[in-house]
């Protein structure tokens, strides 16, 4: 075992076969932190005006350096 | 992504925004929208002087015409704070001067857009989140720990894996018992794509050379009616200088006849360092929070229809 590790392990946030569900748990999104994708987002800026124009709504656009769903 | 979550998973604001053809996108990779918001004031970088290249909320009209704003420096108001985006949306529906039809929300299908369009070849999509894990600081100490906003936050990315990369991560002519390496190359691009730093903003970004221990195994434990259930484990250690990430992993996958029907696979470790924008300081009249401090990172495989 490294150090680092060991240091978990005695701090008792080792990733055993025993605690794996419980970390799995704690660091994988919960059903509620995900509700923000649930808006049907399109994910390409091209093409959105087309789409906005032929269903006539307004667009709504959110921007960020990389991408706001993922990769930023 | 705490910040985005309470933004858009307000009720309201999604009730709102479905009126709307709700876009997200990379400002650095659409100049012909950047155009369109050009005049607006932006958010200038203290310390360089560098003026932000326009991450915000807008709303237009099918012709680029704007109907309001939320820059980067908060002109127009704060595009994480649900209120102010309620608020922007309503007043540019009234400029509108139309009510449109609203669109039908779906759990995930902001989510299933995305993955379509960016994964549209991978065999399996993993998603990768990252977050601190629990730690103790000293009595009366402030430090970003002790912010509950950013003991919350937690980081998402995607990891899109050919078949043949399936393949090698659960191959498919193996019994019961049976033991296997997950070839180290593709460990590697596990390791690099997955397993970061981006719990509260930008990643260190480790490349091949940064990876200094990278090991996967795999077992068959159950067979039963066509359906194996195995389990994976190994360890990782990227080091690129002054950043590093090093940890244990543990993993589980499902195949049912010739597919992969589940996957996860978990680390936890400690990570040290920071890059700027990484959201763990020096700035923002904090103490940086460079570690070394644990971290974990789930990858789960997300169903897509």
């Amino acid at each position: 075992m490294n150090a680092a590790i060991l240091v978990l392990a005695l701090a008792g946030q080792d990733l055993t076969e025993e605690t794996y569900a419980r970390w799995r748990d704690y660091v994988a999104p919960k059903p509620q932190e995900l509700l923000w994708l649930q808006i049907p987002w399109r994910p390409r800026w091209h093409g959105a005006r087309t789409e906005a124009a032929e269903k006539d709504k307004p667009i709504l656009m959110w921007t960020m350096n990389g991408h706001p769903l993922g990769d930023c | 992504m705490k910040n985005r979550q309470e933004a858009w998973a307000d009720p309201k604001v999604q009730a709102a925004a479905a009126r709307f053809i709700p876009v997200a996108d990379d400002i650095d990779t659409i100049p012909d929208f950047r155009q369109l918001i050009a005049h607006l004031p932006q958010w200038k970088d203290p310390g360089s002087g560098a003026v932000a290249n326009g991450q915000g909320v807008y709303v237009l009209t099918p012709k680029g015409e704007l109907l309001g704003w939320m820059t980067s420096n908060g002109d127009g108001g704060n595009h994480h704070d649900p209120k102010d985006v309620l608020r922007v949306l309503e007043t540019a529906l009234k400029k509108w001067g139309k009510e449109p039809a609203p669109e039908t929300l779906t759990p995930g299908e902001g989510e299933r857009r995305f993955l379509a369009e960016r994964y549209a070849s991978a065999a399996l999509v993993l998603r990768v989140s990252s977050r601190d894990l629990p730690r103790k600081e000293a009595r009366g100490a402030k430090t970003k720990w002790t912010d509950a906003s950013y003991r919350d936050d937690w980081g998402l990315t995607y990891a899109g894996l050919s078949a043949d990369e399936a393949n090698q991560l659960v191959p498919p002519a193996i019994k019961k018992g049976s033991r296997f390496d997950v070839p180290a190359g593709l460990v590697q691009r596990l390791i690099v794509t997955c397993f970061k730093d981006n719990v509260h903003g930008t990643s260190p970004g480790f490349g091949g050379a940064d990876v200094k221990a990278a090991r996967l195994a795999g077992r068959v434990v159950a067979e039963k009616d066509g359906v194996q259930t195995l389990r994976l484990e190994g360890e990782l250690n990227t080091d690129k200088g002054a950043f590093g990430y090093e940890a244990r992993i543990l993993g589980r996958a499902t195949r049912t006849g010739d597919r992969i029907t589940a996957m996860e696979l978990v680390s936890v470790g400690t990570r040290r360092g920071a890059v700027y924008h990484s959201g763990r300081g020096p700035w923002g009249g904090t103490p940086e929070d460079a570690g070394p401090a644990p971290m974990g990172v789930a990858c789960v495989l997300v169903e897509r229809k």
